[in-house]
């Protein structure tokens, strides 16, 4: 009972939290939302099924440009249903690229998303009929009359910032009850051990291929967002920049707890914003930092708390062993 | 609709930027093949290379020093981060292997532009190989074939020192069985250490020679970085046999693939690359499944 009504407080305290904050910092709000909801979808992948995408942002950048290419050419679809078909769009790109790629393991698996999202960023770029090519495609969501007579209007930042806090506590709900699932259990087996788990008899292609879709879906989402707040999209969301950013953010924040990814994107981007004011040269603190939490942080920066979830005791526990085994 | 002048300087053309692509994936195959670890930071060590040659010439006016200069530091940082590094994490798999090498290129990518500045540096030809002569129909520049003739000897040198002596044997056991190697008695992490930095040192010698061609660019290592994956992907993790074979490939790919399909010269690779993941992981020479 307490700790629903903690949860309660803390997300009513969410939707306050910009008055609180000028123009400014709300944009920064804003960017840590969508973008926190990617880099929790990439862990999904990472930290719960042990896949290393290199090319995490093709979903991303699909979820952009479908959501673009609907309000272009469907006109005022209301934005929920807009951000659904957009993630349904993602669902169907994610399997189809997860169909090829959930065969292969470790490294070949990490090159062979590369590739694909190499594809991706080379049609984005090229097939400018459809994606305008390096222009990018201007994304004009409509507003949208609530029950009760209130417009949300997309060109208000607050308004928007109650848009997407709502989208990413559903999504951060749906990602949360899929790691209570048994299917999410089975995920944690084929990091753990995918040839084991095949003898045991799950479905190993099946178990990672309903991850890869599931991942990809939030990701597509979080890349509608993107698109709907910067009014544009352009090839540089399907690149090999985003694809870095993402894999940072989530193992910053620590791959073994689902919010950690969230901690490591605020970090992250509150860390760049101060850090570019001080030197042109902040990418090469922020990989200092990376290294550093590889080295000797595996649970990130979620691991200084001392509160810990099923999969960060894990880690320790396979930490302490791999010592132990020295 | 172009005259056979112009296929034959684009095919050499394709074969010497095959070539230089060769140096720097052999020493990355290697170690891939060797320790599993795709190395990232390795297209940083060739970037570095064409830096310290700029720096080198800059500082001494003689390109040829550079040669001997870039392996050396390169080598030693590559040492560096095996020892000091890549070995403290090795227990926690390769994910984060590959993860610590990822963090390492974009730190080094970001040193050299906090160095060296954010454009390109002019890497003057070396006096003796400046100029073109008239080959296949056209005037030549005299430096790639310099560029051709260093690799391939490169190459063979490398070949020979691989089939040919005990410490060859010894790195193509460690790459098929490196325990088995262990079991016998060879101090495997010391042959790891020094394929890890001298493939650091090559891919320098790499960067060096690329300079005069390509010029020292911050873009530099991220460009041969993907190229260079294509190129082991396709090969086989860990052959170099295939390596070169690819690395030939993907220089004709380029350069006949800019001449006739600009717009999609970069999706092709791409392309290969996944349809031999998709259809045979193991590349063309690859063994392990």
């Amino acid at each position: 009972m307490r700790r629903s009504t903690i949860i309660a407080a803390s997300m009513v305290l969410l939707y306050l939290v910009p008055f609180a904050l000028d123009t400014l910092r709300l944009r920064v709000a804003i960017e840590i939302l969508y973008f926190g909801l990617f880099a929790v979808s990439f862990n999904l992948l990472f930290g719960y099924a042990g896949m290393l995408s290199f090319g995490y942002a093709a979903t991303f950048g699909v979820g952009g440009y479908a959501i673009g290419l609907i309000w272009k050419h469907l006109g005022a679809v209301p934005i929920p249903l807009a951000l659904l078909m957009a993630a349904l769009a993602g669902a169907a790109i994610g399997a189809l690229i997860g169909f090829f790629c959930v065969r292969l393991r470790g490294t070949y698996f990490s090159l062979l998303t590369l590739a694909f999202s190499q594809f991706l960023f080379a049609v984005a770029l090229k097939w400018r009929a459809v994606t305008r090519g390096d222009d990018g495609l201007t994304v004009s969501p409509p507003d949208l009359a609530l029950p009760g007579g209130f417009m949300l209007r997309m060109g208000n930042a607050l308004h928007f910032y109650w848009l997407e806090l709502t989208v990413v506590l559903v999504c951060l709900w749906l990602a949360w009850r899929f790691t209570r699932t048994p299917l999410g259990n089975a995920a944690l087996l084929m990091r753990e051990n995918d040839e084991r788990a095949a003898f045991l008899g799950y479905n190993v292609f099946g178990t990672k291929l309903v991850v890869f879709t599931f991942a990809s879906t939030l990701a597509a989402v979080a890349g509608a967002l993107f698109a709907s707040f910067q009014r544009l999209i352009t090839p540089a969301a399907v690149d090999l920049g985003t694809g870095t950013e993402v894999v940072f953010m989530a193992l910053l924040g620590g791959a073994g707890a689902l919010l950690g990814p969230f901690l490591g994107t605020t970090v992250y981007i509150l860390l760049q914003n101060w850090l570019s004011r001080v030197t042109e040269h902040w990418p090469f603190v922020i990989g200092l930092l990376f290294v550093i939490v590889i080295l000797f942080m595996h649970t990130g920066l979620i691991g200084l708390f001392g509160r810990s979830g099923r999969l960060l005791q894990l880690l320790r526990a396979r930490r302490i062993a791999a010592k132990e085994s020295l | 609709m172009f005259g056979l002048s112009v296929y034959a300087t684009q095919g050499l053309h394709g074969i010497v930027y095959g070539m230089l692509l060769f140096l720097v994936s052999s020493g990355l195959t290697l170690v891939f093949g060797m320790m599993g670890i795709l190395n990232i930071a390795h297209a940083a060590f060739y970037m570095l290379g064409a830096y310290l040659a700029y720096s080198t010439v800059v500082a001494t006016g003689n390109f040829w020093l550079s040669l001997l200069v870039a392996p050396v530091l390169v080598g030693l940082l590559g040492a560096l981060v095996e020892r000091g590094l890549l070995r403290r994490i090795h227990r926690f798999g390769h994910a984060y292997e590959l993860l610590l090498t990822f963090g390492l290129f974009f730190m080094l990518a970001e040193a050299v532009r906090w160095i060296w500045g954010n454009y390109t540096l002019q890497v003057p030809t070396p006096a003796l190989l400046a100029g073109s002569i008239p080959l296949l129909g056209s005037q030549y520049p005299v430096y790639r074939l310099f560029i051709l003739a260093f690799s391939g000897a490169t190459c063979l040198i490398m070949a020979a020192v691989l089939l040919h002596t005990r410490v060859g044997i010894i790195i193509r056991s460690a790459v098929s069985d490196g325990e088995m190697l262990a079991a016998l008695g060879i101090n495997t992490p010391l042959v790891a250490l020094g394929v890890f930095s001298v493939g650091a040192a090559l891919a320098a010698v790499a960067g060096v020679i690329a300079a005069p061609f390509l010029q020292a660019d911050p873009g530099m290592g991220a460009a041969i970085l993907t190229d260079s994956f294509v190129v082991i992907v396709i090969g086989g993790f860990g052959s170099l046999l295939g390596a070169l074979l690819a690395s030939l490939m993907i220089g004709e790919l380029q350069s006949f693939g800019i001449l006739w399909f600009p717009a999609f010269a970069l999706v092709f690779q791409f392309l290969l690359m996944a349809a031999v993941l998709v259809l045979r992981p193991q590349g063309l020479f690859g063994e392990k499944g």
